[in-house]
């Protein structure tokens, strides 16, 4: 995949997780862990993965879910799933 | 309502329920101790005011004189307060509200123990202490009857039933240190809360929780069916809620030691609910089922989870009664208006202008990226 096109991707995602969470973009650092630094309650965090499962067509598998608690982590995880 | 002025202590100042009922403890005269935690880079008094200022800025602007908040948090012992403060407050409480809670579905064990359970032991033995104290209204939820199949009403408690969340199950204990602390000779008045939605007029609500999340995930069209045919839920505006425990609260020659449910006699198909949404969000409606019918097995591990805990704790077969607190409600002037499909409308509507205002302030990717997106 294109950089510039995983760039706009990123974005997306970034856009997305802030407006399920209600947390501005410029607040939601790559590493900042979603429930303890930001606050997302688990529901919240559950329709985020979902949206995500959603508009990107893939299937999260359920060890997965666990490990996805940051923005990086779901870059990853769409990077390497969206490649395939 | 006329009340006599009194000094209150209040838990959970910026919580859903606490805010409503600092706004009107302070309209109506009161003089109030709100204890509340710095958070996110704001000062516990900065919050406080926050939040009464969303509900109403004139009385935010009026009263907020009257209100001391106390920079405090009920996991720690003596809830975190200085000596000087601590002395205060069992000098001068007469009224204590604790509203203080975690109300998450499925909080870990150890968090929600600490704040709901342990917490209101602290709450409660600081208490103890209080000179002045007349009584403490313990609010609780009617989630504490569990999977309980039957009718639930006020005098009903221990009926033997299990727990499917630990929120349910950490209110159900806190009643229970409620009762221990009625045997040790503190007048402890507990007021079960059902779902709570936004204001009756207009819909206005500080947090989208519980039946709006319901409402969010269905928004996404991710279930094609949901095992909810046939489930009715009690719920009631915010103000309601609370001018029924300002109510009952500030009655004269009340009974000691009762528990309320403070919400109508008659519950609402969340079918209503949702078909209603689907007309106002445009999303596509799913299919209701019964529970007996559904396989849980045809969905993906992201939505097997959403199932389990937003949707299944909408799943009970209790038929919760509030007859005796609307008898007493009666008797004092204050009968629930009926909630019909203008009301759901008022609120959902309320909810809709939220979310896409939110929409356009937070989502801001360069729209020529975003074809065929939908959120």
């Amino acid at each position: 995949m294109e950089d510039k096109e995983f760039k706009v991707i990123k974005q997306e995602i970034k856009s997305l997780i802030s407006t399920i969470s209600e947390i501005p973009q410029e607040q939601i650092d790559e590493t900042k862990d979603f429930f303890k630094d930001l606050g997302i309650d688990s529901m919240k965090a559950l329709e985020i993965i979902a949206s995500i499962e959603k508009k990107y067509k893939i299937i999260i598998p359920e060890e997965e879910i666990p490990k996805i608690t940051n923005l990086n982590a779901v870059y990853s995880f769409i990077e390497e799933h969206i490649k395939k | 309502m006329k009340t006599d002025k009194k000094t209150i202590f209040l838990t959970g100042a910026t919580g859903l329920v606490g805010s409503y009922l600092l706004k009107i403890l302070l309209q109506n005269g009161h003089k109030v101790y709100a204890l509340a935690r710095d958070k996110n880079n704001k000062s516990a008094n900065e919050r406080v005011f926050e939040v009464l200022k969303f509900w109403d800025q004139d009385i935010a602007d009026k009263y907020f004189k009257n209100c001391i908040v106390v920079n405090g948090d009920i996991t720690q012992e003596n809830l975190g307060l200085n000596k000087n403060i601590n002395s205060l407050l069992k000098n001068q409480t007469e009224e204590i509200f604790h509203c203080a809670a975690i109300t998450e579905l499925n909080a870990s064990w150890d968090v929600i123990k600490k704040v709901n359970i342990d917490g209101t032991d602290i709450v409660f033995s600081l208490a103890q202490g209080c000179k002045n104290l007349k009584k403490i209204n313990h609010i609780s939820t009617i989630y504490v009857c569990g999977d309980y199949k039957g009718i639930f009403n006020e005098n009903s408690y221990n009926v033997g039933q299990n727990f499917t969340n630990s929120y349910s199950k950490s209110k159900f204990e806190a009643e229970n240190i409620a009762q221990n602390f009625r045997n040790k000779g503190l007048w402890v008045d507990i007021f079960r809360l059902p779902i709570i939605v936004g204001q009756y007029k207009d819909g206005k609500i500080l947090y989208f929780k519980n039946i709006y999340q319901l409402i969010s995930l269905c928004k996404l069209e991710i279930f094609d069916v949901l095992p909810l045919n046939g489930i009715k839920i009690n719920i009631t505006p915010i103000d309601m809620a609370i001018d029924a425990i300002n109510t009952i609260a500030f009655s004269s020659n009340m009974i000691k030691n009762m528990t309320y449910h403070p919400f109508p006699l008659h519950s609402i198909y969340i079918k209503t609910i949702i078909e209603l949404a689907s007309k106002i969000f445009k999303f596509k409606c799913p299919n209701f089922i019964f529970l007996e019918e559904f396989q849980i097995e045809d969905f993906s591990p992201v939505q097997k989870n959403i199932i389990k805990n937003g949707i299944l704790p909408f799943i009970f077969d209790t038929n919760i009664d509030s007859t005796f607190t609307n008898n007493i409600l009666k008797e004092n002037g204050f009968i629930f208006p009926k909630f019909n499909i203008n009301f759901l409308n008022i609120f959902l509507k309320y909810f809709k202008k939220y979310i896409t205002k939110n929409e356009e302030k937070y989502f801001t990717v360069n729209k020529k990226s975003l074809l065929n997106t939908k959120i």
